[in-house]
């Protein structure tokens, strides 16, 4: 998807109206603003845009001008996806589907008067307010590291040059080097997102860089893991040797790294590494908590709209939201903003409303054409989002139905970025 | 369609679909919303990697495969997870929407 001149002009009128009228759209029509261009932002945008047929104005912000989808970020280390196939232009939001698409951060909201500050100044007023920010780390969460240290120790779970960082120096890691992994607590982004990554790793330094006598060290601090049986077959049988991952009974969450000395402390032992990825704890994107409508470390919302629970006329979705039993993935995030922009298009146009339902399948990749997935359906009860019915992926599978697996994944990209960006 | 993974396909399985279903009429405003939780896989503009294309479809064999997915006589477990829970007017509503895409392109 490709930035052409066409798309360019579409993006910066939108820029320019932005910037020459300090309260974008006096229509009189009502007004969405939707924070964050994610799997959750893009799709309510386009979802509201595309079903109200121009009866909704509907402001799209977003800093980034190109988002790099973190889902499929770990088959580019793995070396199955290039950089380029999983990052994504807004051109056609602005153009096909009239959203005003504008590259800046919300830095303020005001409840009161119901309006968004941007980091440029402008401010926007809204009758429904989504935020879909993702996620932020937790400072502090991981001892000895700081997001100042995110070039030495990449966290890699924004994807983009975080991501190509952490590649470049898992290529560099010298002939039976070591690589160190710091799983993060729950509850955080795409459950099985660390343990995919590992298999990618272990892909990455066999086959790519040449490496297959390279150790990879994951310090755990939780005692299982989504898919485990799955990832630790797989890893038994295509990477054998190379993973030892140590969960929370053996000290895998007693961690501490030195980014300067390139160490990390498991349970007293001190390592030397010579790659290594931090993914900390987790909490809603920050804009959440300038709201203030967090609760702890998430947004709290009503299944059945993605309403806050504190303010009415903000819905937050995806990662940042606390909703009940959906993990935090982009096809969760995706599937409650279809539920938030048919809530939102009722109250603001009086559409039709139906019961919200919700899906989401993680599909992960472990090695060439051997792909597990794990899904579930759910509905929305007064107290939350409730799991109803669900599968996963066996141990044992046979090659062409991991193979087929795999195949599923790479159509679902394509049909969820699709469903995201127009 | 092709066969990805000796697994059995829609197409491929002999289904006999109660005429209760075959008979309801679906509510296309319900099966637009409906549609929405398929377009995370499908593609409005056809098959793409191992998801086939369900865009054209006639309504019949719509209803079959839901109703054979429904029923677990399709094996794949996706779609049996989104099958399974759809009620016999919520295929229907599905289908009339599906229906209606053929002769108007979004
Ligand atoms: C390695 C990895 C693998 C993954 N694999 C999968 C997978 O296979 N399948 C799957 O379904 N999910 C996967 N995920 C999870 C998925 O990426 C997230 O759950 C999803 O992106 C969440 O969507 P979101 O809208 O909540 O946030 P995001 O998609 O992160 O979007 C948030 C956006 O908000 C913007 N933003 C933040 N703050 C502001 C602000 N103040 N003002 C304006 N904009 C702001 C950001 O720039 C960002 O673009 C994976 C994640 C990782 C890290
Ligand atoms: C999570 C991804 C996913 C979602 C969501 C999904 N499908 Fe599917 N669908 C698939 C896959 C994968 C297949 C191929 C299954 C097989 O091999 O039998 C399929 C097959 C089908 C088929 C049979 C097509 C053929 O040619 O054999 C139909 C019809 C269908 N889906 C309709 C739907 C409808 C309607 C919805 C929404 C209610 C939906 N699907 C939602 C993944 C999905």
């Amino acid at each position: 998807m490709k930035l052409d001149r066409r798309n360019f002009i579409g993006t910066s009128a939108a820029i320019a109206a932005a910037m020459a009228a300090p309260t974008v759209m006096a229509s009189g029509k009502p007004r969405v603003v939707v924070v964050g261009g994610g799997a959750g932002g893009a799709t309510a945008a386009r979802y509201i845009a595309k079903d109200s047929k121009g009866a909704i104005d509907v402001t799209l912000v977003e800093p980034t001008r190109n988002y790099y989808t973190c889902f499929f970020s770990n088959l580019y280390i793995g070396g199955f996806r290039s950089l380029d196939s999983i990052g994504h232009s807004y051109g056609n939001l602005a153009t096909e589907y009239g959203i005003n698409v504008v590259h800046d951060w919300a830095v303020g909201i005001d409840r009161g008067s119901k309006t968004v500050t941007l980091a440029g100044g402008a401010t926007l007023n809204y009758d429904r307010l989504i935020l879909s920010p993702g996620i932020d780390f937790i400072d502090g969460s991981v001892e000895g590291w700081s997001i100042n240290a995110q070039n030495k120790m990449p966290h890699a779970y924004k994807a983009g040059s975080q991501t190509e960082l952490l590649k470049a120096q898992i290529e560099a890691v010298p002939q039976g080097g070591v690589f160190a992994m710091v799983a993060p607590p729950n509850p955080y982004r795409c459950p099985p997102g660390p343990y995919e990554r590992v298999s990618m790793i272990a892909h990455l330094l066999k086959y790519h860089a040449n490496n297959p006598t390279a150790k990879i060290i994951v310090a755990d601090p939780k005692p299982k893991f989504s898919k485990m049986g799955l990832f630790q077959e797989g890893w038994g049988s295509h990477y054998s040797g190379m993973i030892d991952w140590i969960g929370s009974e053996f000290g895998g969450g007693n961690v501490s790294v030195d980014p300067d000395a390139m160490t990390v402390t498991i349970d007293g032992e001190v390592t030397k590494v010579d790659a290594c990825n931090v993914i900390p704890a987790m909490k809603a994107g920050r804009i959440c908590e300038i709201a203030g409508i967090t609760e702890g470390n998430w947004a709290p919302v009503s299944g059945h709209t993605m309403q806050s629970r504190v303010d009415e006329n903000i819905h937050v979705l995806g990662d940042a939201s606390a909703q009940g039993d959906m993990p935090k993935s982009g096809y969760s995030a995706n599937s409650q903003a279809k539920v938030a922009a048919m809530a939102v298009r009722g109250a603001l146009t009086g559409s039709k409303v139906f019961p919200a339902k919700f899906s989401n399948t993680c599909w992960s990749l472990v090695h060439t054409n051997d792909g597990v997935k794990v899904g579930a359906t759910y509905e929305a009860t007064d107290e939350k989002i409730a799991k109803i019915d669900g599968f996963v992926s066996k141990t044992g599978e046979a090659a062409d139905l991991r193979k087929a697996t795999y195949q599923e994944s790479i159509g679902w990209y394509s049909g969820i970025t699709a469903d995201m960006f127009g | 369609m092709v066969l990805l993974s000796g697994q059995i396909h829609a197409d491929e399985v002999n289904i006999d679909v109660p005429f209760e279903l075959l008979e309801l009429v679906g509510d296309v405003e319900y099966g637009e919303y409906l549609a929405s939780d398929c377009k995370t896989c499908h593609k409005a503009d056809g098959e793409s990697g191992g998801i086939p294309n369900i865009y054209g479809k006639s309504m019949g064999e719509l209803i079959t495969a839901l109703y054979g997915y429904r029923e677990k006589i399709i094996p794949n477990p996706v779609m049996q997870m989104q099958a399974g829970r759809l009620s016999d007017e919520e295929i229907a509503a599905l289908a009339a929407y599906f229906e209606i895409l053929i002769n108007w392109e979004e």
